[in-house]
């Protein structure tokens, strides 16, 4: 049985290049002798084959015969590897990231980072001054900071609590 | 349709399989060998795929290098010619990446934070390699394939490796060298067809 087109036209390069066995060739060959539209693609591909180009001028290649020498390629090889550069850090890699060409600026990537590490020292520095108040102080029984809903009474209704609380809330009508 | 293989190694240079029964008894000598015989077509797949003769020669010695400091290239099982184009392509490959990433990044930077460039970083030399048309147009069409469908290209064409070759060198199955090169020469008709330049035969 013959080969369809879309099983010949892959094929058309190996066969080219002399590379299907000889009863694939046989059949692609025959295939294409009767196919206007395969003889056309075969045509095709065979006008644009690239073929080897000429030596390098004879100035290169005697360039190229004195850099080389068995004896100094030998001892090359003996000598130990040169030292492989360590591997980039994360960091390392991250500023070759941001150092690359791209559509962000690299300042406009620093004001960022800038701007982020001063949003964040800044909350830091809140949550600390407010723990030192013991406004968020954590409770030890609930060391996740949770607290049940249970503890939290308006200071209005609880008047046996802390005199605190007591003062802050609304007098009585 | 016949095979037409270029013969680039005249019959007096030994088998692979020859020099490493040397390499046996006497590793210089089989080293000897080894450049004798692939120095020129490494060399040439270097300079196929850096367009860059003196790169090309670095690249070329480092490869040699590499390989005398392979324990096992001298094993009989060690497939020597794949390993020696392989090594090629992977060493100019990135070499070609470098020069395309520095050039972006001296693109990028203000022209007076720059000392002057001495020299182009464009290669001049390709230009002198066909003197036939077709053959030259060719070539640039084949720089402006992807990477992969270069380096196949180059291998199978240039270089002159048989598809098994190829499937050592790049470490694919056989099936994969067919439809890759297929698909390769298909993308290489689509820009030659872009160009709308009549081919002819021969």
């Amino acid at each position: 049985m013959g080969l369809a087109c879309n099983e010949v036209i892959p094929r058309l390069v190996a066969w080219q290049d002399g590379e299907l066995s000889p009863g694939e060739a046989t059949q692609v060959s025959e295939h294409v002798a009767g196919c206007a539209g395969c003889a056309r693609a075969h045509h095709r591909l065979a006008i644009t084959a690239p073929l080897p180009p000429p030596a390098p001028p004879a100035a290169v290649q005697r360039r190229l015969a004195a850099a080389f020498d068995v004896d100094a390629i030998l001892a090359a090889a003996e000598a130990p590897e040169p030292a492989v550069p360590p591997a980039p850090s994360w960091a390392s890699a991250a500023w070759a990231h941001l150092a690359r060409p791209s559509a962000v600026p690299r300042a406009a990537v620093l004001v960022y980072l800038a701007l982020l590490a001063a949003a964040l020292g800044w909350g830091a520095s809140n949550w600390w001054a407010l723990r030192d108040t013991g406004a968020v102080a954590l409770d030890p029984a609930h060391p996740s900071g949770a607290i049940p809903a249970s503890q939290f009474r308006p200071a209005a209704y609880d008047p046996a609590g802390d005199p605190e609380d007591a003062r802050r809330a609304d007098p009585a009508p | 349709m016949p095979r037409l293989r270029v013969v680039s190694s005249p019959a007096s240079l030994p088998e692979d399989d020859e020099i490493k029964a040397i390499a046996k008894r006497d590793r210089r000598t089989a080293a000897d060998w080894i450049v004798r015989k692939y120095r020129d077509p490494i060399f040439q797949h270097a300079a196929w795929i850096l367009k860059d003769w003196e790169e090309a020669i670095d690249v070329a010695q480092d490869v040699f290098i590499k390989a005398m400091r392979e324990k096992r290239f001298f094993d009989p099982d060690f497939k020597m010619k794949a390993w020696l184009y392989r090594v090629t392509s992977n060493l100019c490959f990135n070499l070609v990446r470098d020069r395309r990433r520095r050039s972006a990044i001296l693109e990028a930077a203000p022209r007076s934070e720059l000392l002057p460039r001495a020299t182009s970083d464009e290669p001049e030399q390709t230009e002198v390699v066909f003197a036939n048309e077709q053959q030259k147009r060719i070539m640039h069409a084949i720089d402006r394939l992807t990477e992969a469908h270069r380096e196949i290209l180059l291998l199978r064409y240039y270089s002159d490796l048989s598809y098994a070759e190829i499937s050592d060198t790049l470490g694919i199955k056989l099936g994969t060298v067919m439809s890759r090169l297929s698909r390769a020469r298909g993308a290489l008709v689509e820009v030659l067809d872009a160009q709308g330049v009549e081919m002819t035969m021969g």
